[in-house]
């Protein structure tokens, strides 16, 4: 008699705690997604910021005559940009198909494409970071050039 | 950076504190913000304020929406997008509150810039702000040029706290900007903070005298 009632506790536990631990794992996973969107949000204004900026050193140094345009930096440079703004499009377009998986979703299925997704965000970070360091290496280049110009 | 966070994150915990006691404050009048100094033709100082009247952008309705649009009106103004999965919604949410708060007054107005042209265009802007229900005379959704937006972001947050004109920082800030109808820049916002927007009502009230 108690090791029934015993048995009919633990499955009425198992079933109970269940659902209750998947539906916990669903939500940190979701929350662990959208805490690398977090860090790579605010780089999004760094991205626009650096193109603008990649655009006013070239022009500026393309205006200067008195010294031989390097075109081969600018070759650099405007690849530069396009990597800020792929970075930027490619947030964008994580942020306008992520859904965060509702109840309909099988827990299986949940799991998996948020792994994929917090993959897929992980990427647009990395990309995001790469495009910014080099655009700070592009700029100082930029900065090396007036300057060495100015000491002539 | 993280200590300019961790400061931040003081003061508005702060600021938190004493709002949650006192509500929101009563003002008299409002300051001016953005005020640049400069040397007129007197070699004497004036005091000249950022004007944001530079701007043509497409709304939800697919008509040209510019300073005159809302000239003589006060008005509030912020950056989203319609696929924004975490502050925006927030800040919608807020801002909507503000918007039930002054339905009937015709001299209160909205401008919700969205920072993603790629994927909001006029249709998708017109279904968000059916969903919310809210009127296009008041309230208006607008895209424009990437660029441009950056940029006139920057224009409205130039005089924000340092925290927020940090590189990047501006843009996903959540502020909303309280505007007067002669588009100077009244106040910052914190468009997440209940608290900070019950605020920014009690303040478009003490602008809406000073406009009569």
């Amino acid at each position: 008699m108690k090791l029934k009632l015993a048995v009919i506790a633990l499955s009425f536990l198992a079933i109970s705690c269940g659902p209750n631990e998947q539906e916990q794992k669903r939500i940190e996973k979701g929350e662990s997604v959208m805490a690398v969107h977090d860090d790579v949000m605010p780089q999004m204004g760094v991205l626009t910021k650096k193109r603008s900026e990649i655009k006013d050193a070239i022009q500026q140094l393309k205006a200067d005559t008195t010294q031989p345009f390097d075109s081969a930096w600018e070759e650099k440079a405007v690849e530069v940009m396009v990597k800020l703004q792929k970075a930027n499009d490619d947030m964008m377009d994580w942020m306008h198909e992520y859904r965060y998986p509702d109840d309909k979703v099988s827990f299986d299925d949940a799991m998996t494409y948020m792994e994929e997704q917090h993959q897929a965000i992980s990427d647009v970070r990395d990309q995001t970071e790469q495009a910014i360091k080099d655009a700070d290496e592009i700029l100082k280049q930029a900065a090396e050039k007036a300057h060495n110009h100015e000491n002539e | 950076m993280k200590m300019n966070k961790a400061v931040f994150g003081l003061a508005s915990g702060l600021f938190l504190l004493t709002s949650c006691m006192k509500g929101p404050e009563k003002k008299e009048s409002l300051p001016v913000l953005g005020a640049e100094e400069i040397i007129n033709e007197n070699n004497e100082v004036d005091t000249i304020y950022r004007k944001i009247d530079h701007f043509k952008f497409i709304d939800q309705d697919s008509n040209w929406v510019d300073a005159s649009t809302f000239s003589n009106n006060v008005y509030v103004v912020d950056f989203f997008f319609t696929s924004c999965p975490s502050i925006c919604p927030k800040m919608t949410k807020q801002m909507a509150r503000v918007y039930e708060e002054f339905e009937d007054n015709s001299n209160v107005m909205f401008l919700s810039h969205s920072i993603d042209p790629r994927h909001d265009d006029v249709h998708r802007l017109k279904a968000y702000a059916d969903k919310l229900g809210v009127s296009s005379d008041k309230w208006h959704f607008v895209r424009g040029e990437q660029d441009v937006i950056y940029e006139i972001a920057e224009d409205y947050m130039v005089s924000a706290a340092e925290d927020e004109s940090a590189p990047g920082g501006y843009i996903h800030s959540g502020a909303f900007v309280l505007m007067d109808g002669q588009h100077r820049i009244r106040g910052y916002y914190d468009g997440v903070l209940p608290e900070d927007v019950d605020q920014l009502m009690q303040d478009i009230n003490v602008l809406l005298k000073e406009e009569n």
